[in-house]
């Protein structure tokens, strides 16, 4: 009834339509951790530490010894920065007291902070199309799922899987990943979500909103993941279409994540997990 | 012991592309070293050697990179199908056949990707510098993909002689 090309081609269509549905599948979000992954990780990831240490180390040997006739410009350049920050630190001091006061007026509790775990990167995404890293802390650590990841200069990105002792974290510039921000001049909110090269995009901001190039966006806490204030980046396009009631804005963010070497997780009540 | 082998070299070639080219600047976009290995097994190499190998890595690079899972596993199976097929019909041995099938299989992967990010993964679209990643890929597999098979080759060939050495004595 069918000829062998017609065989050869039908079976091909049904092979094709099976690796679709298979990736829709798998490519939606919150699964759990699967076995063979935390399998993958933890043959991968001792060896990925070993070597990143050993770059380290010739890294800090160059810039200790070999590097030292730009440190003394940088030396200069860092006192003058340190009575600039001496100045600001105790503006700093005076808004610092003034709000504890207010707190205290109002008898707002604050928040319980839990200890954060710091965990040192040891591998990139093998892709270019996708932007993950592993870092070397993970389910004995303390470190679950869905822990947010951040660095003292901003949001660095989500604990996705976690292995024993390594765990698995999509950057904010990641295209499947979502940070819940506002603009802290004017609270304006939006979703940033991973962009091009290194850039974020903040999405759903309304047109109303007056943005300004270099204002900056910061988490917004509403999605019960990354800690509220938390810098995201700075806004550095601004695109008003003719029509639609929402603006492109790109972001560029804080962290720098080529140069990324270590990070801190932060514990989410209700995520913890045991090993 | 040949699969052996290959699952050291295709772990090599794993831990060199997530440790040391992300820090060397003109590399970033670096396209996956795993092909040149995975057109060598499906063109040079049987298929009970094959087949473990692009399973268990097309698992690893899963677990490894942020996409979904099964994104590299089912790239590599198709890939690896399609050489097998291709040995068919012509003989690889020329360096510009080789540099050609790599950059094919580059090729091949970025289309699979670019096509699940375009219609599969929620929300996301294919990123604006799209074009320039691909060109890199490209170029850079062209250069050094057959590199990697002329090397591979020659281990493989080193391993053949101790093996029937080992064996006749």
């Amino acid at each position: 009834m069918f000829s062998k090309n017609m065989a050869i081609i039908v079976g091909l269509m049904i092979l094709i339509t099976l690796s679709i549905i298979f990736l829709s599948i798998s490519s939606r979000p919150a699964h759990p951790a699967q076995g063979q992954s935390r399998f993958a990780i933890a043959v991968v990831a001792p060896f990925q530490k070993a070597i990143s240490a050993t770059v380290r180390f010739f890294q800090d040997v160059w810039d200790r010894y070999f590097f030292l006739v730009f440190t003394a410009e940088e030396n200069a350049q860092l006192l003058k920065e340190a009575q600039q920050t001496r100045f600001l630190r105790h503006q700093y001091e005076e808004v610092l007291q003034s709000n504890q006061r207010l707190r205290r007026l109002l008898d707002l509790k604050a928040k319980t902070t839990m200890p954060s775990i710091a965990a040192q990167v040891v591998g990139k995404d093998p892709s270019p199309w996708f932007q993950s890293m592993l870092v070397d802390k993970g389910l004995k650590e303390g470190v679950a799922v869905g822990f947010p990841v951040v660095n003292p200069e901003g949001v660095v990105g989500l604990v996705v899987e976690a292995a024993a002792h390594y765990a698995k974290v999509v950057l904010i510039t990641d295209p499947n990943s979502a940070v819940d921000a506002i603009v802290q001049r004017n609270r304006a909110r939006g979703i940033v979500k991973g962009g091009p090269s290194g850039f974020c995009v903040l999405h759903f901001v309304l047109r109303k909103h007056d943005l300004k190039i270099g204002d900056t966006v910061v988490a917004s806490g509403m999605d019960g993941v990354f800690p509220k204030g938390m810098p995201i980046g700075q806004i550095s396009k601004i695109v008003k279409q003719e029509a639609g009631i929402f603006q492109d804005v790109a972001v560029m963010p804080y962290v720098n994540f080529e140069g990324l070497e270590e990070v801190l997780i932060v514990p989410v009540q209700g995520l913890e997990k045991k090993p | 012991m040949t699969i052996t082998f290959y699952m050291l070299v295709s772990l090599c070639l794993v831990l060199i592309r997530t440790t040391l080219i992300p820090a060397i600047p003109l590399f970033e976009k670096f396209y996956d070293l795993l092909i040149p290995i995975i057109i060598y097994l499906g063109f040079f190499r049987r298929k009970r050697e094959g087949i473990p190998i692009v399973i268990f890595f097309g698992l690893i690079m899963d677990s490894l990179c942020g996409g979904p899972m099964g994104l590299y596993l089912l790239t590599y199976i198709w890939l690896y199908t399609a050489i097998r097929w291709l040995t068919r019909v012509l003989h690889a041995g020329s360096l510009p056949l080789l540099a050609l099938a790599v950059a094919l299989g580059v090729t091949f992967e970025i289309s699979i990707l670019l096509g699940y990010m375009a219609f599969i993964a929620a929300g996301a679209s294919i990123p604006v510098d799209a074009g320039k990643t691909v060109f890199l890929q490209i170029v850079w597999a062209l250069l050094t993909g057959p590199l990697i098979m002329i090397i591979i080759g020659w281990f493989q060939k080193r391993l053949d002689f101790w093996r029937s050495k080992i064996f006749a004595d």
